[in-house]
């Protein structure tokens, strides 16, 4: 019988750098041996990449080094066997939940850390006047703010020119500010984010992730193995060991926050004039891109015609003809709909390490329907399973001991709607 | 836009000064450096935003009606806040403020009991009334020197429009009013014109007098007309004169005048002794 610490298991890791750095970095520390755990985090919804690290530490590292708040971590991994790795520097931003032991010789503490352009934001504010597309405008502050060495990718043209003068924001506030008042040329939802993942920082719109990106899935295809519920050596690199709905059907918050149809006002100073954009879900959610290839809607035709007659909220925007269209106003009824059409098909995954996966990127998951057939079955789940962006993940390496180690990740994933695998 | 519901994401106020109150459109915007907003030197005048001033009740501002909103000057200091809340792209003026600049009260010295306007008096016209105290006169002042006075000092309660040049109308505390122009003045009356005058009535002229009357003149006296001509009378008349009366003599006029027709008329005090 073959030993088992020769196995491979897909949920290995292999740390290649964790490293503690002075500021200047004349100083450094591998934090291997005393870093119990880290966890990496990307959201589609924040802007930077963060990171927490969990140290038992015996050397009173915390005030010899010291740690105090200024330091650097770098950090390499992967997955044993597959030549990818991930590469991070992060920099200090906190240490909490220290607590030392009643002997006093360990304390265990917690190092909260962040991408360098977050720490930077959070020193300077931006006060600039801008009359540029919103793309220019977030690459600028990037670049010639932030002085980020990071990719910048503003991927999904938006539509107008944005007369703004930013003031007392920071850096990343700006961004966030013009994240909200950009439109889109290509999507209707104008769902605009920007965040950080592993390639670098993005500014596109959700939608235009779900509708280009479901075609870079390749072996992202995660699926059921009964095998590997009893065994974990039978477990593949694919297998979902954990799937837990978060959202399936809210009906009553869709139709409350607009999702079937909402009105957006916008008054113009200028001149006085209100003008009224109108969506109505039923006849407008076929321009909406998701992540399936097939998309079908969250509601049957005769549900939204029932309930989505009226309008069941209204936004009033103020705006001054004086400025340049920025075209917001135009599209805001659409990105409230599909909005509240992601809080509804919402799945929290956990599966096995893999640094190729990252925020903001599509993947597949094939779920069996559950439907209690003795010998399991093969058909997917005829509305869960398909094509999902991955809106969060979760680094997690547990790195206690040599045979405790272990790298996993839980994901967020969105949908926007069903699709049909009857 | 960041704001979704106009009015309901909290009120954002600020204080700044108005930097340039000439708006190309000329609706009383003006461009506004927000303190602590726009503090950033690099930030020019022509970068801030255009702020909309609100307006008094009592101006309609509509179709051309109401009260103009170019009040406001360049150093002005005004309450504001942002219709567009955290965005901060859509100022609005409330309304300015009086304070000390450079230790002067911003106020108009009219109003804090300062009369700047100089008593330069001609012929008979009497002082200015102006009494006024702190806080009764309430006072519209320009950039040139006009002024409008509604004063409410007790006792003394007057109005008075002055215009730069020194031309003004004055009402004091009795009623009395005093018009001056420093030039020329007309009055136009498209239709009748009654003076009613239960005193004396005063016309003193400096240079000539002339009263032309397209139709007939007359002058109706209870008590006689004095005509004192230093420099003799000139009648012009192309037809007869008549009296009702005697004529009388002693102090009636005396001379020889020509009437239209090329006749010399003699008269010996008031009484026309012979026509030629």
């Amino acid at each position: 019988m073959a030993d088992s610490s020769s196995y491979v298991r897909s949920d290995d890791v292999n740390i290649v750098t964790l490293q503690l750095n002075s500021a200047d970095r004349s100083k450094n520390y591998d934090l291997s041996s005393i870093c119990v755990a880290f966890d990496i985090y990307e959201d589609i919804t924040f802007p930077c990449i963060r990171a927490e690290f969990t140290i038992i530490d015996a050397l009173d590292l915390l005030n010899q080094f010291p740690i105090i708040g200024e330091e650097l971590i770098d950090v390499e991994f992967g997955s044993p066997g597959n030549d990818l790795t991930n590469s991070y520097t992060f920099f200090v931003k906190a240490i909490e939940n220290q607590i030392i032991t009643q002997q006093g010789k360990v304390k265990s503490y917690i190092i909260r850390a962040t991408s360098e352009e977050m720490f930077d934001s959070n020193k300077q504010i931006v006060s600039k006047k801008y009359h540029d597309s919103s793309d220019h405008i977030i690459r600028d502050i990037m670049n010639n703010v932030l002085y980020t060495e990071k990719v910048v990718a503003c991927t999904d043209p938006p539509r107008g020119i944005q007369d703004v003068l930013i003031t007392r924001l920071r850096p990343l506030q700006a961004i966030d500010m013009i994240r909200k008042r950009t439109s889109s040329q290509n999507y209707s939802s104008s769902s605009y984010c920007f965040f950080e993942n592993k390639r670098g920082f993005n500014f596109c719109s959700i939608e235009y992730l779900m509708d280009q990106l479901q075609n870079n899935v390749s072996d992202k295809v995660f699926f059921y193995d009964t095998a590997g519920a009893t065994d974990a050596r039978n477990q593949n690199t694919r297998t979902i060991l954990s799937l837990r709905n978060i959202s399936q059907v809210n009906n009553t918050k869709k139709m409350a926050q607009g999702g079937l149809n909402n009105t957006v006002k916008k008054f113009d100073l200028l001149t006085g004039i209100v003008t009224a954009f109108n969506y109505i879900n039923q006849e407008q959610q076929n321009k909406f891109k998701f992540a399936s290839k097939k998309p079908i809607g969250l509601n049957t035709s005769a549900f939204e015609h029932k309930h989505g007659q009226k309008e069941a909220v209204t936004f009033l925007v103020p705006h001054s003809s004086h400025l340049p269209e920025t075209f917001i106003s135009d599209s805001m009824g659409a990105r409230q709909a599909f909005i509240v059409k992601l809080q509804q098909n919402m799945y929290h995954a956990y599966v096995n390490g893999d640094p190729a996966l990252t925020c903001g990127d599509v993947i597949t998951i094939n779920v069996p329907p559950g439907d209690g057939a003795s010998t399991g079955s093969t058909s997917d789940n005829r509305l869960i399973a398909g094509n999902y962006l991955m809106s969060k993940v979760r680094h997690s390496i547990l790195n206690n001991s040599a045979q405790q180690k272990s790298y996993r990740c839980s994901l967020e994933l969105i949908k926007g709607s069903y699709e049909d695998h009857a | 836009m960041t704001t979704k519901r106009l009015g309901e994401e909290g009120f954002r106020w600020f204080i700044g000064v108005v930097e340039n109150n000439s708006d190309p459109m000329k609706l009383g915007r003006c461009q506004i450096r927000v303190i602590n907003e726009h503090d950033d030197p690099s930030i020019q005048t022509e970068d801030l935003p255009w702020a909309f001033p609100m307006q008094n009740i009592t101006s309609a501002a509509y179709l051309g009606t109401g009260q103009a909103p170019v009040g406001l000057l360049n150093g002005s200091h005004v309450f504001g806040f942002f219709m567009d809340g955290q965005e901060k792209q859509l100022p609005i003026i409330m309304g300015p403020y009086a304070k000390m600049t450079d230790g002067t009260n911003d106020v108009p010295q009219l109003a804090i009991g300062n009369n700047i306007i100089p008593d330069e008096l001609i012929g008979p016209e009497p002082a200015s009334s102006y009494a006024a105290q702190y806080p009764y006169n309430s006072v519209l002042q320009t950039q040139s020197g006009h002024s409008v006075e509604i004063d409410d000092t007790p006792s003394q309660e007057r109005m008075r429009v002055y215009h730069t040049s020194g031309t003004y109308v004055e009402i004091n505390s009795d009623g009395r009013i005093v018009i001056k122009s420093v030039d020329n003045s007309y009055e136009i009356v498209a239709g009748d014109k009654t003076l009613y005058v239960t005193g004396d009535c005063n016309i003193q002229v400096q240079g000539d007098c002339n009263i032309t009357s397209d139709g007939e003149t007359q002058i109706t006296t209870g008590s006689g007309v004095v005509l004192d001509a230093g420099c003799g009378v000139n009648i012009i008349n192309s037809g007869n004169i008549t009296t009702d009366g005697n004529m009388s003599s002693g102090s009636g006029a005396t001379g020889s005048f020509t009437s239209s027709t090329g006749k010399i008329i003699t008269v010996q005090n008031g009484i026309v002794t012979s026509i030629y």
